[in-house]
């Protein structure tokens, strides 16, 4: 008995190092990975459009049908990475930029060059709906329901597989 | 000589770009409540640092946002909770009070406590066999 309590703590040593290293190389942990704004109503937010002339962006916009918020900005490099794969996502659901801490002169060139599968983008230059959403860096991409509740956050550049993966799954109707 | 003095101008490397004034509340109570949150909140981007240390632009902006909370009469205890509601309990360095961190908190003592069992046994053993 004795010599079991020899050993205990470096037991108890070992068992919480391997707590530590497991979480620390696990994908799904670490800082800011999960949202706790899931399962909840868009944030209240308002941004005037960055595109002269066009509606302004609020949180009352996503109601009655699944859309897509993405966070990007023409000086994001991983934003131009995931480019295509929103184009090709808009054909499916309507997506809503919020453009951060951009010029709107670099905004426009940006949209002529690739194309623009925004249907509404908000110019946020003071990152008051970044910061609404929970945000931590660009780019980064929820999916609301119909009802106008966040299903789904992904944070870096959406791909084919994720879309495929992972937002297509939720924005069928079982 | 050219050398040294080489080394020196080394040393002094005038960077200003990361240089941003930040409007300070005016007053000085407020400012100082302000500056006691932003040492409590983590940084979202470099998340070993608190918004108070940290020159990224996302810190900035929080800072900005928690001096306006502030100014407009918010308490400490709602700008914790608009955070947390938005990126979750992490962004606090203090971890809460509850069943699932009681661990956390006590873990530590536990081990140590463990250390002075095995050490107390351990002498007295050896002593019974001397």
């Amino acid at each position: 008995m004795t010599r079991f309590w020899v050993i205990f703590p470096l037991l108890l040593f070992i068992a919480f190092t391997a707590v530590l290293a497991a979480r620390l190389v696990s994908h799904n942990t670490g800082y800011f990975k999960q949202s706790p704004l899931i399962g909840k109503d868009v944030p209240s937010f308002s941004l005037p459009s960055a595109i002269d002339g066009d509606e302004n962006l609020d949180n009352n916009e996503f109601k009655g049908r699944f859309s897509a918020i993405n966070i990007f900005a023409s000086w994001c490099i991983s934003c131009r990475y995931e480019h295509e794969h929103l184009m090709a996502l808009s054909k499916i659901i309507p997506i809503y930029g919020i453009d951060w801490k951009d010029e709107k002169e670099d905004l426009k060139q940006w949209l002529d060059r690739w194309g623009n599968p925004y249907k509404k983008i908000g110019f946020d230059k003071n990152g008051e709906a970044v910061i609404a959403l929970g945000v931590t860096g660009a780019p980064e991409t929820f999916i609301i329901n119909e009802e106008g509740k966040i299903i789904f956050r992904y944070p870096g550049p959406i791909d084919a597989d994720v879309i495929k993966n992972e937002i297509m799954p939720r924005i069928t109707t079982k | 000589m050219k050398f040294i003095i080489f080394i020196s101008v080394l040393l002094f490397c005038f960077s200003s770009f990361a240089f941003t004034v930040e409007q300070k509340i005016a007053d000085p109570v407020l400012e100082k409540r302000a500056q006691k949150i932003f040492e409590d909140v983590r940084c979202v981007v470099c998340a070993g640092q608190s918004i108070a240390d940290s020159d990224v632009e996302l810190a900035s902006d929080l800072r900005t946002l928690i001096r306006k909370k502030i100014e407009s009469g918010a308490s400490d205890k709602e700008i914790a909770q608009y955070l947390v509601d938005r990126y979750g309990e992490e962004i606090l360095f203090l971890p809460p009070f509850k069943p699932s961190t009681i661990f956390l908190w006590f873990g530590p003592f536990l081990i140590l406590f463990g250390g002075f069992m095995a050490v107390f046994l351990n002498s007295k053993n050896k002593r019974k066999n001397s």
